[in-house]
């Protein structure tokens, strides 16, 4: 309490020095403004040039853009492709996601560790991996179903087609259940069994008490998760690039891309930049709605003291049943990669067959390790994935501690400005960020990819952290105060042993979303700055598809070797500290 | 009534491959209408999987339970009758007020959805009526989260007595809430499930609740019955030294058994001298056994009045407590702990004439 009152930074309250505390405070708002705030101007006063002119050069202010990006009659097509692929792709993770969710942390369904374990590490297959894997599964020439479909049933042309809004919708609906799975086990966990056990010993039978308890107390929580999976997914820009284009189903993220990257043509930024404004607006709404729902979600939280032991159902006769759905879901996910993995041993991409058996290669995999430029992205990749996911959880516990211990407006400010990112759309913010650094050193550089990526990451990492430091005693803390220790020290021998685990866990989902990440790789592209990611991309369109398969190969298994002993030291971490 | 018999309950083994200690082993008791019954016991002494198995919640390895003549469970005859269809009422640890619903509507539950069927009209006379019970008439709109602890408590007791139940199950119901609130719940429960006639299972750490409370207590440990009886039995005839130490507070004096009488009283050697005492029929002459008195048993005197049966101590310690002089008295080699009048002169270094009564004196079963 006392600490916490010498933050204040009302001249009253104001003794002596300024502790360590606030200074950090400051340093970090400024840092955050500079990141987050200043590149958001730039965006704002980009659309406001005349076309063809950069900011810097001019000073006239036009509404122009505004004018031609409204009058555009594929606003709205684009806008409801946008929410159509959003919409449909949450729906069907979240359903799937929940189903698996409740078997695993509700029933006795077999094999639960394997299954939390193969939902965490799928963070290490990067989605444009997957859409590569499909692409080769469901084109309508050589993919191999329409191949199978049309030699057992003697059909022509394409009896499926990955090229097609549903594909895409279907795709990535299957993408996000692992992220939703671990946000919805979650609230499972959370939420106390006495208060369905209270249902059944009054009297209720098991479908009553889902649905009059289960059900209800479930619903906030699962709004949350839902609108938050939306937002990710309107501002996705990674699978609707790989398959939306070529299915011609525009949304806004890659509407800007293509705005930014003419090849016709000189680069528009004052109208990519407009775009990006109405995105910007979109992506606010939505999160002015998830506030809501979270805040909804709040009045239902329920404090006991006891752990909790949920009771099991007994699946019974169903437990082969759904063992075997939760089985096929995994065997849908691998599809890809295994093709994937095929056809990084041929020399030129072909059907599984006996006769291209003959033809196995290493070849793809000693030019992803001997060409200068794909070694050059490894390099870069494993620098970019080190250095901001570092550097995020070093920033997060830093801004978490002032905006939960300080009730300062400073804290408050901090808080706001580093959850701000979560609303600006990756894309957006390429633009912003290439918009501002177009004409200085660090454009070009890996290092302006790190920044990217902090920039982006910082609000995940800050929200996280927020929650973990809330079930930390403030007395642990300022035990340490009272004994002599600085703030820093406090931070170093107090909070970070105490948040460890989940210091790691968060350290690994910004290692592994940097890593798959090729928004602003792409957006940010010089010749020297490439990561896997990107040139990943790059080989896919040229087209190299077995050298790109052999890179995505070694990109996931890379990041397998870190996400999977990670975590599982985290959960033993996180384990060992429950133990009395 | 309610009786439990042979029951047994063991966990599988953990993930680490341990093997968890059995839960409960060969529990029976027996349980009469409209008794108010404590199953009283340390932490993971199996009080609540007991609980958890009357509710049907859980269900133990092997035994059987039946209400009311009715079997509930039965592992030889592979019956086991869901939560929901064993009409009882329960009020949980953490009270498990469903934080979507409104005061009325957690109280109304068992009614609407509960077996029996209301009829609409009955609903909401009978639940006014169970919340003027507990004293909530007036909150009967309020959402259940805007509750303070205590009005949480007494929602869910109207929620588990709405229906009528012939047993209610209390699991610490009295544990979340503050010292104060819990000294009035304690006789405002016990009057209310004693006045609607319900037999009434309440499980408890607290031996103050269940002395205070119960018409009898179960003493558990390690999942194993260790004395059954009424509070007054428990606590001045306690059969082995858990008992003694679990309720309340005791000396615990070592000796040997030197002598039986016909009248079924013995003298004990002590390390300071001989004590007459009640000696069960089992107990053999020469026998190593332990004599427990309370601090409240023992009679100090301050003035040179010798007897037989007095024994000269030394005072070491006195902490006033107010309610009474807590006191540690040297005598031979053992401390002995006394409770006194707070108006009795007692200084530290005194002197003090312990006397120890024989029908307060308990011989104690050997240790396990």
């Amino acid at each position: 309490m006392a600490h916490a009152d010498t933050l204040a930074p009302g001249p009253a309250r104001t003794f002596g020095r300024p502790t360590t505390a606030t200074i950090m405070s400051l340093v970090l708002l400024a840092l955050m403004t500079a990141l987050v705030i200043a590149p958001l101007i730039l965006l704002f006063r980009t659309s406001l040039t005349p076309a063809g002119e950069l900011p810097f050069s001019t000073d006239v202010y036009t509404l122009d853009n505004y004018r031609e990006a409204l009058g555009n009659p594929r606003l709205p097509i684009l806008i409801g492709n946008t929410l159509t692929y959003a919409f449909g792709s949450v729906t069907i993770g979240v359903t799937l996601a929940f189903a698996i969710a409740w078997l695993v942390e509700r029933t006795d369904i077999g094999f639960k560790r394997s299954i939390r374990t193969m939902m965490f590490s799928w963070m290490a297959v990067p989605p444009i991996v997957m859409a590569f894997g499909w692409i080769l599964l469901g084109n309508p020439g050589n993919g191999i179903i329409n191949v199978i479909l049309r030699s057992l049933f003697a059909m022509k042309g394409a009896p499926v087609s990955i090229y097609s809004m549903w594909a895409m919708v279907l795709i990535t609906g299957f993408a996000i259940v692992p992220t939703a799975f671990t946000m919805i086990a979650g609230l499972l966990r959370n939420m106390d069994p006495q208060l369905e056990s209270a249902g059944s010993v009054h009297g209720a039978r098991p479908f009553s008490v889902f649905r009059r308890v289960t059900l209800p107390l479930l619903v906030p929580g699962l709004l949350s998760v839902g609108i938050l999976l939306f937002m990710a997914m309107v501002q996705a820009f990674d699978l609707p690039l790989v398959i939306g284009l070529t299915a011609r189903v525009p949304v806004l993220s890659t509407q800007i891309y293509l705005l930014a990257h003419s090849d016709v043509s000189r680069p528009d930024y004052s109208l990519t930049a407009t775009f990006g404004t109405f995105f910007l607006v979109l992506a606010l709404i939505l999160i002015l709605v998830y506030f809501r729902a979270v805040r909804l979600g709040e009045r239902f939280r329920v404090v006991t003291g006891k752990a909790f032991r949920p009771n099991l159902k007994p699946l019974g006769g169903w437990h082969r049943l759904a063992t075997a759905g939760v089985g096929f879901y995994f065997l849908v996910m691998m599809l890809p990669f295994l093709v994937l993995l095929w056809t990084s041993f041929l020399p030129f991409y072909s059907v599984p067959s006996m006769e291209a058996l003959s033809r196995l290669t290493l070849e793809n995999y000693q030019a992803v390790f001997s060409e200068t430029r794909i070694v050059r992205a490894l390099v870069n990749t494993i620098l970019l994935v080190l250095a901001s996911s570092t550097i995020v959880m070093v920033l997060s516990v830093m801004i978490a501690w002032i905006s939960v211990r300080s009730k300062t407006r400073l804290g408050r400010l901090l808080e706001v400005i580093s959850f701000a990112p979560m609303a600006i759309p990756p894309v957006v913010l390429a633009i912003a960020i290439l918009l501002i650094y177009l004409r200085t050193p660090l454009y070009g550089t890996i290092g302006l990819i790190i920044l990217a990526h902090v920039t982006a990451y910082i609000a995940f990492g800050t929200r996280t952290m927020n929650a973990a430091l809330l079930q930390i005693h403030k007395e642990l803390e300022n035990a340490a105060f009272v004994c002599g220790a600085g703030w820093f020290t406090m931070l170093r021998r107090v909070i970070f042993p105490l948040l460890l685990p989940h210091i790691l866990n968060g350290w690994l989902w910004v290692a592994g979303h940097s890593a798959r990440d090729i928004t602003f790789p792409l957006f940010l592209i010089t010749t020297t700055n490439v990561v896997a990611a990107s040139e990943l991309y790059i080989l896919w369109n040229t087209p190299e598809i077995p050298t790109a398969a052999a890179l995505a190969v070694v990109l996931v298994s890379g990041l397998l070797c870190l996400v999977v002993p990670v975590q599982i030291f985290a959960a033993r971490l996180g384990t060992e500290r429950r133990k009395p | 009534m309610l009786s439990l018999e042979n029951l047994q309950k063991t966990y599988p083994p953990t993930g680490d491959g341990e093997t968890p200690p059995p839960a409960l082993v060969d529990l029976s008791l027996e349980i009469a209408q409209g008794e108010f019954f404590t199953l009283l016991g340390p932490s993971g002494c199996g009080k609540s999987t007991t609980l958890q198995c009357i509710a049907g919640l859980e269900h133990p390895t092997s035994g059987r339970i039946t209400m009311d003549g009715r079997t509930v469970f039965c592992s030889d005859a592979n019956i086991a009758v869901p939560p929901n269809r064993r009409g009882l009422g329960m009020v949980f640890q953490s009270y498990a007020i469903w934080p979507h619903l409104t005061v009325f509507e957690n109280v109304a539950f068992p009614l609407r959805y509960g077996p029996g069927g209301t009829a609409r009209g009955d609903v909401r006379a009978r639940v006014l009526a169970a919340l003027e019970r507990v004293g909530l008439q007036d909150f009967a709109d309020r959402p259940a989260p805007y509750l303070s602890g205590g009005q949480q408590q007494r929602v869910a007791l109207a929620r588990s007595l709405v229906n009528e139940p012939s047993i209610i199950l209390l699991d610490e119901p009295l544990s979340n809430l503050d010292a104060k609130l819990r000294d009035s719940m304690r006789v405002e429960l016990r009057d209310l499930v004693k006045s609607l006639g319900i037999t009434t299972i309440y499980v408890t750490h607290d031996q103050t609740e269940a002395l205070s409370m119960s018409d009898r207590i179960a003493l558990l440990n390690k999942g194993r019955l260790v004395q059954l009886g009424t509070p007054d039995e428990i606590y001045k005839r306690p059969n082995s030294a858990f008992a003694a130490e679990f309720v309340g507070r005791s000396n615990i004096l070592k000796g040997r058994l030197a002598e039986r009488g016909a009248d079924g009283i013995g003298l004990v050697d002590l390390s300071f001298g001989r004590v007459a005492c009640p000696v069960p029929e089992n107990q053999s002459v020469g026998a190593q056994v332990e004599l427990m008195i309370r601090p409240h048993g023992v009679r100090a005197e301050n003035g040179e009045a010798a007897a037989a049966s007095r024994f000269r101590s030394t005072i070491r310690r006195i902490s006033f407590v107010g309610e009474f002089l807590d006191m540690e008295a040297e005598l031979g080699d053992e401390t002995i702990r006394i409770f006194a009048s707070p108006y009795s002169g007692f200084r530290e270094g005194d002197a003090a004439w312990l006397e120890f009564p024989q029908d307060r004196c308990v011989l104690l079963a050997e240790r396990a």
